[in-house]
């Protein structure tokens, strides 16, 4: 399922069931009317387009020559996709509780996190960094550049 | 004479303490932003977008402007002494730049990359001072025909220069058209595919998707591995030897050249350029085999290019209000947002904010060299933050400028959508240039080919008949044929051997 073959067809069968879908969607929302073109008109060009490339991207894949093919793993080290997936997560924690608990301390906790996950640091080290960017980012955009963050229940 | 005048008018707005201010505070991030790898001029842009609401319309646009070439000017530095682009455009000087720098003539390098960004920015800036308004001239004849044909010009373009798969760049075109389809029709309000979110009703958010796709998708790419940069901190020689001249002085001129015109080109832009100038210097080369061993001129050249290329991408938004990439999509958002449509009115118009943003080029190239050539130090310490360091603070950064757009936390969740779709994209050779142009043309492209066809009462021929628009596509079909052709021979070549 890793290999650089295998992820390149799930994602050229993914375009074409997208297309699909866009195309089924386009429908509902009119083609065409008296005046002309409708709502549904460009994406349902859009999704035949998809679809198409798709189509044509699997086939040359499929049949393309043994020694063109890509060779290797879509993450060659293991440890590469853990960092992704960890950082993707720690992005979705940080959205999630960024209403509830305001810009700066959702950043600083999620800046300590961060780190945590691209080096190992201290974690005097790793503390101290997150609080000290975290606050100098906050001073000067809620300060200086007057852009309103999320507060949270603390108020700040 | 006009133009002369026109553009004392221009110096009379820039020469201000206001606006010199802001110009040079766009000259400094977008150094800043360009050494800085993972963070390009978009992301930064973006973040700043919100400050320009508070500023006027000249200032705003002053500032995004230097930001634009600042970004090219700084990410020859990263190039050069880390052999890591600080931004797209500056990817293809890694390959003889870092080769000086490891040679020990990182001086050299940085000098002729700074020297050659600046005459080739003064020559474009007075290529767009002429050209503009020429182009508006021309531009009062469009209409929604012509720039349906313009469009597809670009979208043509910028499949044609993609340097992987032109298939994955048009499937990329038709997902960024949908994209920008999302939310609410432009000719009738009707809603699609928004599913009953009103969050969507307004489509997604440019800043979002350009902050994932470009910021988020760099940070999660780096992150797979982590490595130390070797910085060559110690640079003697900035200035270019006579014999460093003499060797790179045609390849500016010709860097400077195709550069302003490839700008000019919807779908094309710095990037393209910066690579178009060393392909063309390697052939043009009587010894191509010292390219990609530290030949001058392949720092010279590209580093020209893709500066020549600022100034020319910005006769289009200029003249026909077509912002060509997400860059001055943004900045077309910043003066819309001051009540300001750019297009062929503005320099009647707004004649103050036409010639400024011309007279700040010439300014923000002399602030450049003199931010890039005295104060190289300065850059380089800043490539010395580690990267455990720096991503989250770009992460953050990102956030902030998705979030600030619209005080709306589900742009944000958008943008770790965009981001993770960003990094797989990347991660299997799809570019993302072509997505992000079809996005921003979208909506216009839609409502130009309704629009038409309405006109038209639902006669197609009308694109044909009308010589601008006819003369367009006929290019257009004449750029397809050719790619059919070159990728036919492609396949013929590689059956027979």
């Amino acid at each position: 399922m890793n290999s650089h073959r295998i992820v390149e067809q799930v994602f050229n069968l993914f375009w074409i069931l997208f297309g699909i879908g866009i195309c089924i969607q386009s429908v509902r929302h009119q083609l065409w009317n008296p005046d002309g073109p409708g709502s549904g008109f460009i994406p349902f060009l859009t999704g035949l387009l998809t679809v198409v490339a798709g189509i044509l991207l699997f086939f040359g894949e499929q049949f393309k020559a043994s020694e063109k093919r890509e060779t290797g793993k879509f993450w060659e080290n293991p440890v590469a996709l853990k960092r992704v997936l960890w950082l993707v997560g720690s992005l979705c924690v940080m959205a999630f509780l960024m209403p509830k608990l305001g810009f700066l301390l959702t950043s600083t906790l999620a800046t300590i996190l961060m780190i945590r996950i691209i080096e190992p640091k201290r974690w005097t080290t790793v503390v101290f960094t997150s609080v000290v960017s975290c606050l100098l980012i906050y001073s000067l955009f809620r300060f200086l550049v007057q852009i309103k963050l999320p507060k949270g229940f603390l108020g700040f | 004479m006009d133009i002369l005048q026109n553009l004392q008018l221009g110096f009379g707005i820039i020469l201000t303490p206001t606006n010199l201010l802001y110009c040079f505070i766009g000259c400094l991030v977008g150094t800043m932003v360009g050494v800085l790898p993972g963070i390009g001029p978009m992301a930064a842009l973006s973040l700043l977008l919100p400050i320009t609401f508070k500023i006027p319309a000249t200032a705003s646009i002053i500032m995004l402007s230097g930001i634009f070439y600042g970004a090219m000017y700084g990410g020859s530095t990263t190039s050069i002494l880390v052999n890591i682009p600080g931004e797209a455009a500056s990817v293809v000087t890694c390959l003889d730049g870092h080769q000086m720098a490891k040679q020990g003539r990182a001086g050299a390098a940085l000098g002729i990359a700074a020297m050659g960004s600046f005459v080739a920015g003064t020559l474009s800036t007075i290529g767009l001072n002429f050209f503009s308004p020429i182009l508006v001239v021309v531009a009062l004849k469009f209409g929604p025909a012509e720039y349906f044909s313009m469009m597809t010009l670009g979208f043509v373009v910028s499949v044609f220069m993609v340097g992987g798969s032109m298939l994955k760049a048009f499937l990329m075109i038709a997902l960024g058209l949908f994209t920008s389809t999302v939310g609410m029709d432009v000719i009738n309000g009707a809603e699609r595919f928004t599913f009953g979110s009103t969050n969507l009703a307004g489509g997604f958010d440019l800043i979002a998707v350009i902050m994932g796709m470009f910021g988020v998708s760099e940070v999660i790419l780096n992150m797979e591995e982590v490595f130390n940069r070797e910085i060559f901190g110690k640079i003697k020689g900035i200035l270019p030897t006579v014999k460093d001249w003499m060797v790179s002085a045609i390849p500016i001129l010709r860097g400077s050249v195709v550069g302003f015109f490839v700008g000019i080109l919807p779908g094309a832009g710095p990037v393209t350029a910066s690579f178009l100038s060393y392909a063309i210097e390697r052939r043009a080369s009587r010894h191509p085999e010292k390219f990609g061993t530290g030949a001058i001129e392949g720092v010279a050249g590209p580093e020209a290019a893709n500066n020549a290329a600022v100034a020319g991408s910005m006769i289009p938004l200029l003249s026909l209000g077509l912002p060509c990439n997400g860059v001055l999509a943004l900045m077309m958002g910043a003066l819309i947002i001051h009540g300001v449509q750019p297009g062929p009115a503005l320099m009647a118009q707004h004649p103050d904010i036409f010639w400024g943003v011309i007279a700040s080029l010439y300014i923000g190239n002399v602030m450049l060299l003199i931010l890039n050539l005295p104060l190289i130090g300065i850059w380089v310490q800043f490539l010395r933050i580690p990267y455990w360091a720096l991503f989250p603070i770009i992460l953050l950064l990102c956030f902030i400028g998705t979030y600030s757009a619209n005080l709306n936390i589900f742009d944000v969740w958008m943008m770790i959508v965009f981001g993770v779709l960003g990094y797989l994209l990347r991660k299997r050779n799809y570019e993302l240039g072509p997505f992000i142009l079809a996005l921003v043309l979208g909506p216009l492209f839609e409502q130009s080919l309704r629009q038409t066809l309405i006109m038209s009462h639902q006669n197609p021929m009308i694109f044909l008949t009308r010589p601008i628009s006819g003369s367009l596509l006929g290019i257009s079909l004449f750029l397809v044929i050719l790619l059919i052709v070159s990728v036919w021979r492609k396949h013929k070549k590689a059956r027979f051997s």
